[in-house]
């Protein structure tokens, strides 16, 4: 009885790596991938089990077994593609979420991850948010080391709307579109990285 | 200079007066506050350049939290005073001293954080599964690492595992989890005159077996092998 030969061993999977490659960042969340990856895997586990079923449990013939070994590395292959596959797209998020400063997503990024990612990513950030005001120490903050040469800087606005602002240090600035400003660098940091007002070197 | 003088004497009364007032009840005494803060610097470095976590020491932590809000409040108190005093500009240069030490010491704090929960985070399985890791965690820091395992177990669930047949639904079996590479090249400063072992067969044949490597002197080598000279104290690593 020659089992039914399939020809795609571990092809999903392989396709689920080269889409990684395929962009300079990361392509859109590749869900028809995803899916076919996983139904190949489910393939490989009815042929297993066709053929195990047609045997009695406990005396599988010794011929069975390399079809058998080579479905259940398939499935595994598979599975290792589609666990790297999700857990670098992870990684990536995790990236943009320490480096920028405000955890909100632009809408293109957006685009790029599919629903449970951006459900990980709010939910990862609630995490990240917690654990710093439990530390004491905002961790989306002083992402560089203090420069002392940097202490004050120039900006200018670049933003419409922003009205006027009390800093920290207790100077109140009027944020007029187009109007520069030297103030303290922390006092404005945070303004900075969301793009309202632009660093003038 | 006179005037630089009662500068320097208006730092100590600040610094005498914020000893009664702060109930971190540490001793100001300027070495030991450079002592602890270079403690400090130097974890963070070992952290940075270590592959794996470092033990955490929560005196020192406890102790710079509250050296920083003790600053901040000093901050504010020499805001307040500030108005209508005749030595506004001395004040000014306080304040901005202050704020620099506390700029420098929130970024330590905070890059410090970062870097342990990048490796928590990479290695989370590893030192979920390994007693001697998880005791280089703070109770936050487990409390933390539970609940990222579950946020990415619940993803992987989510977009893959649950669709797989069930027998292959584990993700934590032997080879699924990363470890730190300990056998990763570190360059490292020798603090006491030590005896290092070495077993690289690729290197060449005269630097084979045991080498005598005096206090001072740097050295390139697999972090395996100057591990427990880290945790004793002797070798330091260098970023």
């Amino acid at each position: 009885k020659t089992p039914q030969t399939k020809m795609e061993y571990g092809n999903k999977g392989k396709e689920l790596l080269i889409d990684l490659k395929s962009s300079e960042f990361l392509s859109a969340y590749n869900e028809d991938l995803v899916r076919a990856t996983v139904q190949e895997c489910n393939q490989h586990f009815d042929e297993i089990n066709k053929m195990t079923k047609a045997v009695p449990a406990d005396a599988i013939p010794m011929d069975c077994a390399p079809f058998l070994k080579l479905h259940e590395a398939a499935l595994m292959r598979n599975k290792r593609c589609l666990l790297a596959y999700h857990s670098y797209r992870l990684d990536k998020l995790r990236e943009m979420r320490s480096e920028t400063a405000n955890a909100v997503l632009t809408p293109d990024i957006r685009a790029t991850f599919g629903e449970a990612e951006l459900d990980f990513y709010s939910e990862y950030d609630r995490l990240v948010s917690n654990y710093g005001a439990q530390y004491g120490v905002n961790l989306t903050a002083d992402l560089s080391p203090p420069d002392a040469e940097e202490h004050y800087v120039q900006v200018r606005v670049v933003q419409e709307g922003l009205g006027k602002i009390v800093t920290e240090s207790g100077n109140s600035l009027v944020l007029e579109l187009g109007s520069t400003h030297f103030v303290r660098r922390a006092d404005v940091e945070h303004l900075v990285v969301q793009g309202m007002l632009e660093q003038l070197d | 200079m006179a005037d630089f003088d009662n500068l320097l004497k208006g730092f100590e009364t600040n610094k005498i007066s914020n000893e009664t007032s702060s109930n971190a009840g540490d001793n100001f005494d300027d070495q030991a506050e450079d002592a602890e803060y270079e403690q400090l610097k130097r974890w963070w470095t070992q952290e940075l350049a270590s592959p794996e976590l470092m033990p955490y020491d929560e005196e020192c932590i406890d102790m710079h939290l509250d050296l920083l809000q003790g600053q901040e409040d000093i901050i504010d108190r020499l805001m307040e005073g500030e108005r209508g005093a005749a030595s506004h500009s001395i004040t000014a240069l306080e304040v901005s001293v202050y704020r620099m030490e506390i700029d420098r010491l929130r970024f330590l704090l905070a890059d410090l954080a970062r870097c342990r929960l990048a490796k928590i985070e990479k290695y989370a399985l590893h030192i979920r599964g390994t007693p001697d890791q998880l005791d280089r965690l703070s109770d936050k820091e487990i409390d933390y690492l539970r609940e990222y395992g579950k946020l990415v177990q619940r993803h992987f669930e989510r977009t893959v595992l649950s669709h797989l047949p069930k027998a292959f639904r584990a993700i934590d079996t032997a080879e699924m989890i990363d470890s730190p590479d300990l056998d990763e090249y570190v360059f490292c400063r020798i603090l006491e005159t030590v005896e290092i072992e070495t077993d690289d067969r690729s290197d060449d044949d005269e630097y084979e077996g045991v080498g005598v490597h005096k206090s001072g002197s740097s050295l390139i080598v697999r972090y395996r092998t100057v591990k427990d000279l880290i945790e004793e104290g002797k070798v330091v690593l260098m970023y």
